[in-house]
């Protein structure tokens, strides 16, 4: 596990909506149950069948029928030409960075 | 890899209601486990 953590309830959330120039800012709650997430895992795993195995031993986080969705997480390489070296450079630096904060604020 | 692993909201969680300690104590053995 790399990071985990639990959200709290929409009503206490906002959205931003995005469209051409203008945001637009909505308070919770919102009503999609089905399509909100309630917390989250990051996980380093071989394969995604590892991820599978490791979530059907999770004990069940909310206490009633729920669902766990997996999505594998987009590696600097799989941008490929786009991520420049420059881009890289700077995405490398940025993880450092965030990697001391995180430390500190624990 | 990478993965990100979602707790999709239910009622239960978008009513606030907060884990019991039992569930607490599950969950803390299977993060350790993890790590």
């Amino acid at each position: 596990m790399l990071a985990g953590e639990g959200l709290q309830p929409t009503s206490k959330g906002v959205r931003v909506h995005f469209a051409g120039k203008n945001r637009t800012v909505t308070d919770g709650p919102f009503a999609e149950t089905k399509e909100l997430i309630a917390g989250y895992w990051i996980w380093r795993v071989n394969s995604l069948q590892e991820a599978i195995e490791w979530a059907k031993r999770c004990p069940n986080p909310t206490g009633e029928e729920g669902q766990l969705e997996i999505r594998q997480i987009f590696e600097i390489e799989d941008f490929g030409q786009a991520a420049t070296p420059e881009i890289r450079e700077q995405e490398r630096r940025l993880r450092e960075q965030s990697k001391q904060l995180i430390t500190q604020s624990k | 890899m990478r993965f990100m692993v979602m707790v999709k909201a239910t009622k239960n969680s978008e009513a606030g209601v907060m884990p019991r300690q039992e569930l607490m104590r599950e969950m803390g053995k299977f993060n350790e486990e993890l790590v």
